[in-house]
């Protein structure tokens, strides 16, 4: 016997479904937890894409969408970094790093949260009123996340692993020269020579790319480096750390300048690298805080 | 899967794989060992409190101090 379908459709829900999808929550629920965010991550982001190539639902939900998926996501982000963090005993370069990371998502959580306040609750015009009290915050969040970043560098360097081909640095330099020199050239001397924006929003417009850039530097040398780690655990996290920040980077590029011309609106695709980004480090958290409590239990050790 | 005629190598190389991979491990024992004027092969066991400390410091970064202890100590025994 079957269950009526809960649409008014002719179809009914037989009770083998109904077996398989409770068999499927089970094995959810007994899912590595690693594999349950990367469930997660990819659900928001499909979900996300499906709002923004249907816009279902409208401008309102669009507007919703575009305002609370990152404040979700960030909230995701900054409690699986806490338990990271939390797995630390001693305070050390890891700790010290780690908690950098952390507050640096709170305040960029605090800046979406008030972003959101702003747009949704007060109905103001973000672009108009540029920079906000969010923008503040955001660029607050920057100096504790460079620094956690340049803490796990120097710290990395300062261990004495070996630091890779030295070629490899030479391509690096260059790939982060180029895209130095079309931030420059595409963005920042255009907004600077631009007589309709106020000092401050220039201010705060140059503020983004400039962080930006300086932050996918150490993120690109992470990536590089834990790129010569294999698949092993211990790098996993500083991978995803770095994927999350050079998500961070794209689009925040993308966004001074779509918003210096008055091009950004809710329910921009770019919005996607922004959630993507937070999940990321999310799963940069879940898996230090992993690996941190197998060695902990490890008994040979 | 990379062997040593060494025992001590070996099991750093144990130790460390599962931890860091096999490309590393393999970086980290040869760089490691060059820094005390030795090479993988030639390893002995007064060389492991020194060894094992150096090891401990590239680890503290990822794992933190307290389990990078817990690995120099591993080795110490060996």
């Amino acid at each position: 016997m079957g269950i009526p379908c809960a649409h008014a459709c002719s179809s009914t829900i037989s009770e083998k479904q109904i077996l398989l999808i409770y068999k499927n929550l089970i094995n959810f629920k007994h899912m590595k937890k690693t594999t349950q965010l990367w469930i997660f991550t990819a659900l928001i982001m499909l979900f996300n894409l499906f709002i923004f190539l249907t816009k279902v639902g409208g401008e309102r939900l669009l507007l919703y969408v575009s305002d609370l998926l990152p404040v979700l996501c960030a909230i995701v982000a900054l409690v699986y970094l806490f338990k990271a963090y939390q797995q630390f005993k001693g305070f050390d370069f890891a700790k010290t790093s780690w908690l950098l990371t952390f507050i640096g998502i709170v305040l960029f959580f605090l800046g979406e949260s008030l972003y959101a306040i702003l747009e949704i609750g007060i109905g103001s015009d973000m672009n108009e009123n540029f920079p906000s009290i969010a923008d503040y915050i955001w660029c607050a969040g920057y100096i504790p996340l460079f620094a956690g970043m340049a803490l796990m560098f120097y710290g990395y360097k300062k261990g004495g692993f070996p630091m890779g081909n030295t070629k490899m640095y030479g391509f690096l330099s260059v790939v982060i020269a180029i895209i130095a020199f079309a931030v420059i050239v595409f963005l920042l001397i255009p907004i600077i020579k631009d007589e309709e924006t106020d000092f401050l929003s220039k201010v705060f417009y140059l503020y983004y790319p400039v962080g930006d850039v300086l932050l996918v530097i150490p993120a690109l040398i992470l990536m590089y480096i834990t790129s010569l780690f294999g698949r092993s655990t211990i790098s996993m996290p500083w991978r995803l750390l770095a994927l999350g920040y050079i998500c961070f980077t794209v689009a925040d590029l993308l966004y001074s300048y779509l918003s210096w011309q008055d091009l950004y609106g809710s329910g921009n695709p770019i919005d996607l690298a922004w959630n993507f980004g937070y999940l990321s480090i999310a799963l940069a958290g879940l898996y230090q805080m992993e690996l941190m409590k197998s060695l902990n239990e490890r008994v040979d050790l | 899967m990379t062997t040593y005629s060494n025992t001590y190598a070996q099991q750093i190389f144990n130790l460390l794989s599962p931890l860091v991979g096999e490309f590393m491990a393999k970086g980290v024992l040869k760089s490691q060992a060059q820094k005390i004027g030795r090479t993988e092969e030639t390893l002995a066991k007064e060389d492991l409190p020194h060894l094992a400390d150096d090891i401990s410091k590239g680890l503290v970064v990822f794992v933190g101090t307290d389990v990078a202890q817990k690995v120099a100590a591993k080795i110490k025994s060996f």
